[in-house]
């Protein structure tokens, strides 16, 4: 299984990096062969050597910059999507591939246009919570995770753009509808940032599965205790909705 | 009219809070001054010559306890918010206790620790010439969203009149030089704790150039001498930097500045970079003796400093307080806890509730920005995973397994942790009796510390 980091030196916000080691060790576990690849700044890689290609939450400001460094990847990237190969992109960097982001200081600054998407940056952050569900590979997942908002993203859906997770609780794209990120192809596009993949190894297990067809023979490992975890982030999720004053809960 | 009623009614607010509760009331009297008079900051008509502010994400309240010491012990007259109400109120109830009925202040200076988002608020009416930021890094991404948001709010506190205190080594916080009128660069020399990290670990992007940096060597998770991939930017070379602290001996507990041996008198490597910018400052803008500051470091102590060390029984207990959803206070801990060479057990509690402001959430991510896997070669020979009750969390269960599989992709073995669930007191001391090490080391937040202390210092055994 070939995995590349995205520049993770530059996108790297909230802890995202961690979820190519998940897929690492579940290919350990299994037997696989797992190469890992970092791409930094001018060097010279080809998106069709990479199965999964991580592109990690980060900051606006340095958006510029990497939509340059990107763009002679440009149409090696599509096809990588087109393939049905998979690239996650998380929390901010959802805008990076979209069409532009309108910044606080009402500059503009422009995206990869990959996806009918327009970001606008949030005068105050906003962070929660995010309880989803997916239909992913042609399989249910529940996804539990955390969400910093800095950005409002507007998604325009259609058959080929699709949403990526339906909420049952977040802020999602801009706090309104059920709707969560972006699929395309087997690409995910998703404000549930951070450790996705180990937070929800069950996912991480179906790329594996996917990549390494003769893994999908093999019993899934247990993920028990990582299961309880996300038991109960979904209990206090729900406890902290169902229980306290709804007053008390802050309305973004 | 308008200015002083608020003052006279926010001194009678602070009389009455002060009656009821002597540690009450860092912010209140500031909010009902703020409500009569908004602009009460600007009708004080400070000089900022005379106004120094520390902000940064670590380091804030360390750095002004210290700096006010020196001052005082120097005989200057100094205004602080030394209780640590840094927002907005904060500082405007320190003027209103401060100031007579006239509204003015008899000091030299105004020392204020402020909180990086309130800085563009309370620069809109307070003015400061000198400026020290300890650091830029991730924190309370709740409402800090990314170091690039706070970056934004401390530029606002700066233009050409500034004297900036700027950590040398630190990239965000030196890359602001660029912006004001005069820098003095603060450094810490390579030490027995600095640090390399080994294999890939993220570091950050450069502030201005937006591309790599990379660190020769860490003294602080993120902070050591760095330079950006094409090495448009770095850190000043030491010969460069002359507000320099040299020649560390944890050990010893010394250090030299400018050629003086000073005591330490907290040997935990944050420190260092508190001590740097604080003599640095005494040195430029407060004029103060350097010799008369070294002898006034043997009897500093900070307040509410991240690093407590206490007996019970026979056993020694180090408390880390760390900042939650701040990676880099919580790699700290890891880090000293790993060079601790004697055996010791560790305990950490809860990582991921964070409740102190709505709406509460469970911040599952920012721990995987740390490295845990020093600790399976440590002298750790067993690690409890306390699981604590909160107003959401009725059940431990909610979130006692968020440390524990940290542990457990650190590769520590499952024999060698224990979860145990917090629903009284009692059961923290009961821990510790439980323990077979002597020394127990504990991350946590502040708030379990104190409660543990009040109930030892109760019962008369804590030392």
């Amino acid at each position: 299984m070939k995995v590349a980091l995205l520049y993770p030196h530059i996108l790297n916000l909230q802890g995202d990096f961690a979820n190519y080691t998940v897929l690492q060790n579940l290919a350990k576990s299994a037997g696989v062969d797992f190469e890992l690849t970092i791409i930094n700044s001018g060097d010279n890689y080809h998106f069709d050597n990479f199965d999964v290609v991580l592109a990690a939450s980060g900051e606006v400001a340095h958006f510029d910059y990497l939509r340059r460094e990107l763009e002679s990847h440009l149409v090696e990237l599509q096809a990588f999507i087109e393939s049905g190969k998979v690239l996650i992109a998380s929390g901010t960097t959802q805008g990076l591939f979209g069409e532009s982001i309108l910044r606080e200081d009402q500059t503009q600054v422009r995206g990869l246009g990959l996806l009918p998407l327009t970001a606008v940056e949030r005068k105050l952050v906003y962070g929660d919570n995010i309880y989803a569900s997916t239909n992913y590979m042609g399989e249910h997942f529940d996804l539990v995770g955390a969400q910093i908002c800095m950005l409002d993203f507007n998604y325009k859906y259609s058959e080929k753009y699709r949403p990526f997770a339906q909420l049952h609780y977040g802020y999602g794209n801009s706090g309104d509808g059920s709707e969560e990120g972006m699929l395309l192809n087997n690409s995910i596009f998703t404000g549930v940032h951070g450790p996705l993949l180990v937070v929800n190894p069950d996912l991480a297990w179906k790329l594996i599965n996917y990549f390494e067809p003769q893994t999908r023979e093999l019993p899934r490992p247990d993920f028990s205790y990582e299961f309880r975890n996300r038991q109960g982030s979904i209990s206090y999720t729900k406890r902290k909705t169902s229980q306290l004053d709804q007053s008390k809960l802050y309305k973004p | 009219m308008r200015f002083k009623l608020a003052l006279w009614i926010g001194k009678l607010a602070n009389k009455i809070v002060k009656t009821i509760n002597p540690r009450r009331g860092t912010n209140f009297c500031g909010a009902i001054a703020t409500r009569i008079d908004p602009n009460f900051l600007g009708h004080m008509h400070l000089d900022a010559e005379r106004v120094i502010f520390v902000t940064g994400t670590n380091g804030k309240s360390s750095t002004t306890n210290l700096l006010v010491h020196l001052a005082r012990e120097q005989g200057l007259k100094i205004v602080s918010n030394l209780e640590g109400a840094n927002l907005f109120t904060g500082v405007v109830t320190t003027l209103v206790q401060h100031a007579d009925l006239k509204g003015k202040l008899n000091c030299d200076y105004c020392i204020f620790e402020v909180d990086e988002r309130s800085l563009p608020n309370i620069c809109k009416q307070l003015k400061a010439k000198t400026l020290l930021v300890t650091n830029l890094q991730k924190d309370q991404v709740g409402r800090n969203g990314d170091p690039d948001f706070i970056y934004r709010k401390v530029l606002t506190a700066i233009d050409g009149d500034t004297v900036l205190y700027a950590n040398n080594e630190e990239p965000r916080s030196a890359s602001l030089s660029r912006y004001a009128g005069t820098t003095h660069f603060y450094s810490v020399d390579r030490h027995a704790k600095s640090f390399t990290k080994q294999g890939f670990y993220p570091t950050l992007p450069c502030p201005l150039t937006h591309r790599e940096i990379s660190f020769q060597y860490l003294n602080l998770d993120n902070v050591g001498p760095f330079t950006n991939v094409d090495g448009s930017f770095c850190s000043l070379p030491a010969e460069q930097v002359a507000d320099r602290v040299e020649d560390i001996d944890f050990e010893k507990r010394s250090f030299s500045y400018h050629g003086m041996t000073f005591n330490m008198p907290y040997n935990v490597p944050p420190m260092l970079y508190n001590y740097a910018s604080v003599l640095s400052i005494c040195q430029h803008t407060l004029h103060l003796d350097l010799e008369l500051c070294r002898r006034s470091f043997a009897n500093f102590c900070n307040i509410d400093g991240r690093f407590v060390h206490f007996r019970y029984r026979e056993k020694d207990i180090y408390f880390y307080r760390f900042k939650q959803e701040n990676p880099d206070t919580l790699q700290s801990a890891i880090n000293f806890i790993c060079a601790d060479q004697e055996p010791s057990a560790l305990i950490f509690v809860c990582l991921s509730a964070i409740e102190d402001f709505q709406p509460y959430y469970l911040n599952n991510f920012y721990p995987f920005d740390c490295d845990f896997s020093g600790l399976k070669n440590s002298a750790v020979e067993h690690y409890v995973d306390w699981g604590i009750c909160s107003e959401v969390m009725q059940s431990t269960e909610d979130t006692i397994f968020d440390a524990y599989l940290h542990l457990r992709r650190a590769g520590i073995e499952d024999s060698r942790i224990s979860l145990r669930s917090i629903k009284k007191v009692e059961d923290y001391i009961d821990t510790f009796d439980q323990l077979d090490q002597k020394r127990i080391h504990i991350v946590g937040l502040l708030g379990i510390y104190e409660e543990i202390a009040a109930y030892l210092e109760k019962k008369g055994e804590k030392r």
